[in-house]
């Protein structure tokens, strides 16, 4: 007879940590099934996978961020910021393109401060985030002046709404999205790079990488992401909002880490994220569906990250906090 | 005899991939002074963090007054009566000096409130007996290297311990300071005070230890009382049976200079260096802890920026580079002395790790081409014969030593000619380090070109062509192999000469 | 060189630099005397007495947190569910004044409960092993979730004068004096107050000296909770409702206050007079912004600039320092 715990404990340890991931949802989704009749329908599940493609978007570029080793709480903010300036210029009578490219501009900037602040004047990443995040915010409250923003062209609910070959787009997008990114994270230079700086920077620095270049760069790929997840979605809902992604930095940093990248920087991948935010917005659905309160799922999402990075400390025992130099 | 003060019976320590002690015994009378010896990498260190508390994850027992002791904690141990001063500096540098000698222990008035006029009185009090005039208030940070080792001894002194153990404590100390300590430990001695003295340096060792005993490759090889040893004994107790390590004779060095500095400064750390690298040459930098090797070879790969100087690779005046990415396409190479800390990504594989240099020295070719970095990386791994089943094994896998080859492979795939390493052979066993002799006595028979920063003298006198060594941040002689002689060295070294 | 001549520049300054740098608190009184100035020509309301009190009780709620922040801060962490954790506490204080709870139960047991959350959080950043800002991240959500699900998002009004009176006129600054003080003593004066400097100094020296790290790391969260406790009295006194929404943002403002008083995230540096002078440096300029009639949208712009700035600065006076050590 097998032993049921070590087979356990061999599956958790070694990258298969993903596939019990996976069986995980396959289990939520029997239960849920069987609870909810409503859950399992063509409608539902296509509505839910429509929508996390957003976040999802966000989350691949916190999954390259964390992968360096950095953090980006701005991400919410960004996704709320683009579609506001989009939609005001477009108010103004600006052509539409430029439109675009004034958002985009706009949320690469932040990434590039972000990048600025961590990697040259030497920001803790969740601090100096934190504060461009609130600085953001309110930058949005004075342009808006706290209203939504809905001057956007006639088809531009095309974007969010629209099928091709009869999926959605923004799920489309997404998938694009996850191909590329775990190819370049696996295959190309840069994200070797990226491995390496987030896995010892001292070491990546003396092999000749320019870690502080590589790290604003990464800033600045995460804001664009960002800002492309904001298109998505006020292309949803036709209207922009100033409180937007207030939960999203939150949400993306959950699935990160829930899909088995490490918090102290240099392991993960994309898939892992992407599998993370899967479960975790399946389960929000379900929650939703059988009436648990959006404070519970907050509570929930909270011990989440906490069990998320509590085994993720746990797969490294002999892993210290890199010793102070005494120069 | 009577009971011990302390016993170590069959202690064994395993790191991933490394057997650090392997029954490892040793016993200490009570007002004894019991030297340890053994090379780096012996496993002196890691038994010293034991006894301290400091490693948990031990087998074997340990026997203090008799009775078995099981160190968890620092704590538990210092109140049992043991203290430590630690090889490297273990102060906190925003603390006061005072505040650094008593910390754990400050004295209190009534209600726990902290006494600062009888903490810096009792602070000056242990300076004086130390010969030391500093203020105890000042701060660590702004101290010495040499005076904040002094604080980490005071800081023994005041514990009123039964056992100090001492790793090291002379390694930036001047000769005079030096003398200061032997009084010190004599005179603990004879207050029947136990101490543990590590050193490499047999002078004090001969002249302060009561008895002698040996580590070797993590085991215990046997003690001798002191009055009956002799440093030849010992010396092959230490090395085993591998007293002449592979120092071959050669005459690879060639008269071209692959490079030059001229007096390179960095305020604060070196001053004035110059020196010229000749092809299939390895010169060796010698220097005591602080003086600023380490800062000069940071700064010819441009880790830390330099305040002035300038340098010459190839008969071409080149800028002194900025970044560590300007040295890699001067062809220049760095093995950094704390191969876990810079020289590796331990969570990446082997591949990994050795394809980065010549990736980031790459610019064209954004798609990294798997099939030819299997192929290149197989062969460093087959040319430097590192040892693992596969090149996708995670470095942080690998026994020292092959770590080291890893880092060394680094370099000769981005075809860097002009290799610095520091310490090459630090914390790795002896097997391996003869291996890595022979990989550098290679390498310069194929014209690469190598600085090599050592603080071990037989391996500086065995290897290099030519020696330079450093004081206080300054260039004090530049020998020949052949011309020098240990004690010339150490002479220099110390500021003696 | 070309750099020599700056460099003979700096050495003639140094005097005033370096005690600049080395006593930040000269540096904020700076700032608090220009910043009065400034606000008193632009508004006659400035220098009225109404108006000193107003400030004192603003400052009070974000000075005794700050104290708290910099405890934390010291030790080379950051607690960033302070704010979270007054909103639980106002939530609980509502079911108190619901019970009809006497005063003398209900404050020692706001404090008690507020020293328990921090405890909380000191348990998960010892067990976790994991840096305290990402466990905080965490907790901050979940105390915010509980918050809500446990008051079900309902305000309480009509409190009783025993607890108003926490938050009226020179009480708050009164509480605030006191805290301070206890708490300069507390830094300077005991066992544990050092302690907490030489783990921001150097944590593994601070182990091998002896000190017991977790403990004190659990010290550290837990009188950080305490302070929220007092914060929280002072709150719902001040603005005489319970709501469960409060304190949202607090963590940047407690943040901004102690790296405005010369706390350094590099860990081992900073005061209570440093922090407290932080405090009402933040304090002036909201208060000023108010007068001037600048809308409180431009506010987290505001404090996300100062936290930038004063983080800049505290990056400068490191490297600064640095420089000096070395010559």
């Amino acid at each position: 007879m097998t032993k049921p715990r070590q087979f356990w404990k061999g599956t958790f340890a070694k990258y298969n940590y993903q596939f019990v991931l996976l069986l995980f949802l396959a289990v939520w989704f029997v239960v849920m099934g069987i609870v909810n009749h409503s859950f399992l329908s063509m409608n539902n599940i296509a509505t839910v996978v429509t929508r996390l493609s957003e976040i999802a978007i966000i989350a691949m570029g916190m999954t390259i961020v964390v992968i360096a080793g950095g953090f980006d709480l701005s991400v919410g903010t960004i996704m709320a910021m683009v579609p506001c300036i989009v939609g005001l210029a477009y108010g103004q009578g600006v052509p539409f393109a430029v439109c675009l490219a004034f958002g985009f501009l706009a949320a690469m900037a932040v990434g590039l401060l972000n990048g600025v602040l961590i990697a040259k004047a030497g920001f803790q990443p969740i601090i100096g985030t934190l504060a461009t995040m609130t600085a953001l915010r309110s930058l949005i409250y004075v342009i808006t002046k706290g209203k939504p923003i809905s001057s956007f062209p006639e088809n531009y609910m095309q974007l969010a709404h629209g099928k091709l070959l009869g999926i959605p787009i923004p799920i489309l997008l997404m998938l694009a999205f996850a191909v590329f990114f775990s190819w370049i994270m696996s295959h190309t230079k840069f994200g070797r790079f990226v491995y390496a700086t987030g896995g010892n920077i001292k070491a990546a620095d003396i092999a000749g990488i320019h870690t502080a270049g590589l790290t604003i760069k990464v800033y600045v790929l995460s804001a664009i992401l960002s800002a492309l997840a904001g298109i998505l979605y006020s292309s949803r809902l036709i209207s922009a909002s100033p409180d937007a992604g207030a939960n999203t930095s939150f949400d993306c940093v959950t699935a990160v880490l829930l899909g088995g990248t490490s918090i102290a920087g240099g392991k993960g991948n994309i898939q892992g994220t992407v599998l993370g935010i899967i479960i975790l917005n399946f389960i929000i659905n379900g929650f939703n569906l059988i009436g648990i309160n959006a404070y519970w799922q907050m509570i929930f999402k909270g011990c989440v990250l906490l069990a998320a990075i509590g085994y993720d400390s746990r797969r490294k025992p002999g892993f210290k906090m890199v010793k102070q130099k005494t120069a | 005899m009577a009971t011990p003060l302390l016993q170590l019976v069959n202690i064994r320590k395993e790191f991933p991939g490394v057997l650090a002690l392997d029954k490892v015994n040793l016993d200490i009378q009570e007002g004894e002074v019991l030297a340890l010896v053994g090379e780096n990498g012996a496993g002196k260190s890691t038994l010293i963090k034991i006894l301290a508390g400091a490693l948990s994850g031990y087998e074997g027992e340990i026997l203090w007054k008799g009775e078995p002791f099981r160190a968890n904690q620092t704590w538990e141990v210092q109140q049992a009566g043991i203290s430590t001063i630690y090889q490297e500096l273990t102060s906190c540098p925003e603390l006061s000096v005072a505040e650094n000698i008593f910390l754990g222990r400050e004295p209190k008035k009534k209600g726990g409130i902290i006494d600062w006029k009888r903490m810096n009185d009792m602070a000056a009090e242990v300076l004086d007996t130390l010969h030391m005039h500093i203020n105890p208030a000042a701060r660590v940070s702004s101290l010495t290297v040499a005076n904040q080792q002094l604080i980490e001894i005071a800081r023994a002194l005041t514990m009123e311990a039964k056992l100090i153990i001492m790793d090291e404590p002379t390694s930036s100390l001047s000769e005079h300071e030096v003398k200061t300590l032997c009084e010190i430990v004599k005179k603990l001695r004879e207050q029947g005070i136990s101490v543990l003295y590590i050193s490499h340096k047999f002078e004090e060792i001969f002249e302060l230890s009561d008895r002698i005993s040996v580590l070797r490759d993590g085991k215990y090889i046997g003690t001798r009382d002191t009055k009956d040893a002799s440093l030849d004994e010992i010396l092959a107790m230490m090395v085993g049976r591998s007293v002449d390590m592979h120092f071959v004779a050669r005459s690879t060095k060639k008269e071209e200079v692959v490079l030059k500095v001229d007096n390179l400064t960095s305020k604060g750390f070196f001053e004035d260096i110059s020196f010229e690298l000749h092809r299939g040459e390895i010169l060796g930098i010698s220097g005591l802890v602080g003086a600023g090797r380490t800062e000069m070879a940071r700064g010819i790969f441009g880790v830390d920026r330099v305040d002035s100087g300038s340098m010459v690779i190839y008969g071409e005046e080149r800028r002194i580079p900025m970044s560590p990415g300007e040295a890699l396409k001067l062809g220049i190479g760095f093995l950094p002395e704390d191969r876990k800390e810079q020289g590796l990504v331990l969570m990446m594989s082997i591949g990994e790790n050795v394809s980065l240099p010549s990736l980031a020295k790459n610019k064209k070719n954004f798609v990294i081409s798997f099939g030819k970095e299997k192929e290149d990386v197989e062969d460093y791994i087959q040319r430097l014969s590192i040892k693992t089943p596969s090149l996708n094994q995670l470095a942080q896998n690998l026994s020292g030593g092959n770590q080291q080859k890893v880092v060394i492979a680094k370099w000769l795939a981005s075809k860097s000619k002009i290799l610095i390493f520091d310490e090459p052979t630090r914390g790795i066993d002896i097997g391996a380090k003869a291996e890595i002799y022979d990989l550098m006595n290679e390498l310069v028979a194929q014209d690469y070109s190598i600085i090599m920063i050592s603080s071990e003298l037989p391996e500086v006198m065995g290897m290099s062509d030519r020696i330079m060594i450093m004081h206080e941040g300054k260039q004090v002689a530049l020998l020949d192999r052949d011309a020098a002689s240990p004690e010339e060295i150490m002479g220099y070294a110390t500021g003696a000469m | 060189m070309k750099n020599s001549g700056t460099k003979n520049v700096r050495k003639e300054t140094g005097g005033l630099l370096d005690t600049l740098i080395r006593i930040p608190e000269i540096t904020i009184v700076l700032f608090i005397v220009i910043v009065s100035v400034f606000i008193g020509i632009q508004s006659e309301s400035f220098f009225t007495t109404d108006n000193f009190v107003n400030i004192s009780k603003q400052i009070a709620v974000n000075g005794i947190l700050s104290i708290g922040m910099m405890l934390v801060i010291i030790a080379k962490g950051v607690d960033l569910s302070i704010g979270s954790v007054l909103a639980l506490l106002c939530a609980v204080t509502g079911t108190l004044v619901e019970q009809n709870a006497p005063i003398w139960v209900a404050f020692p047991a706001i404090l008690a409960l507020g020293a328990f959350f921090g405890l909380l959080n000191g348990i998960l950043v010892v067990k976790l092993k994991v840096a305290p800002i990402i466990v905080t991240l965490g907790t901050m959500n979940i105390y915010r979730g509980i918050a809500q699900v446990y008051s079900g998002g309902k305000w309480t009004s009509n409190l009783p004068d025993t607890y108003i009176m926490w938050g009226q006129g020179l009480m708050p600054i009164c509480l605030l004096i006191i805290v301070a003080i206890l708490f300069a003593v507390i830094m300077k004066y005991t066992s544990f107050g050092r302690h907490v400097y030489a783990i921001g100094s150097n944590e593994e020296s601070a182990r091998l000296a002896g000190i017991r790290v977790d403990r004190t790391k659990k010290i550290i969260f837990t009188c950080s909770g305490l302070l929220i406790g007092f914060a929280t009295m002072v709150f719902i006194g001040r603005t005489g409702v319970i709501q469960p929404s409060a304190g949202t943002g607090y963590e940047m403002d407690a943040i901004g206050a102690a790296v405005l008083g010369g706390v350094s995230f590099a860990g081992g540096k900073g005061t209570v007079l440093g922090t407290v002078l932080g405090a009402v440096l933040m304090g002036l300029i909201m208060n000023g912004m108010t007068l001037l009639k600048i809308s409180a949208n431009y506010q987290g712009m505001i404090t996300g600039l100062i936290i930038v700035l004063a983080l800049l600065l505290d990056t400068f006076r490191n490297v600064y320092q640095g420089r000096r050590a070395r010559a």
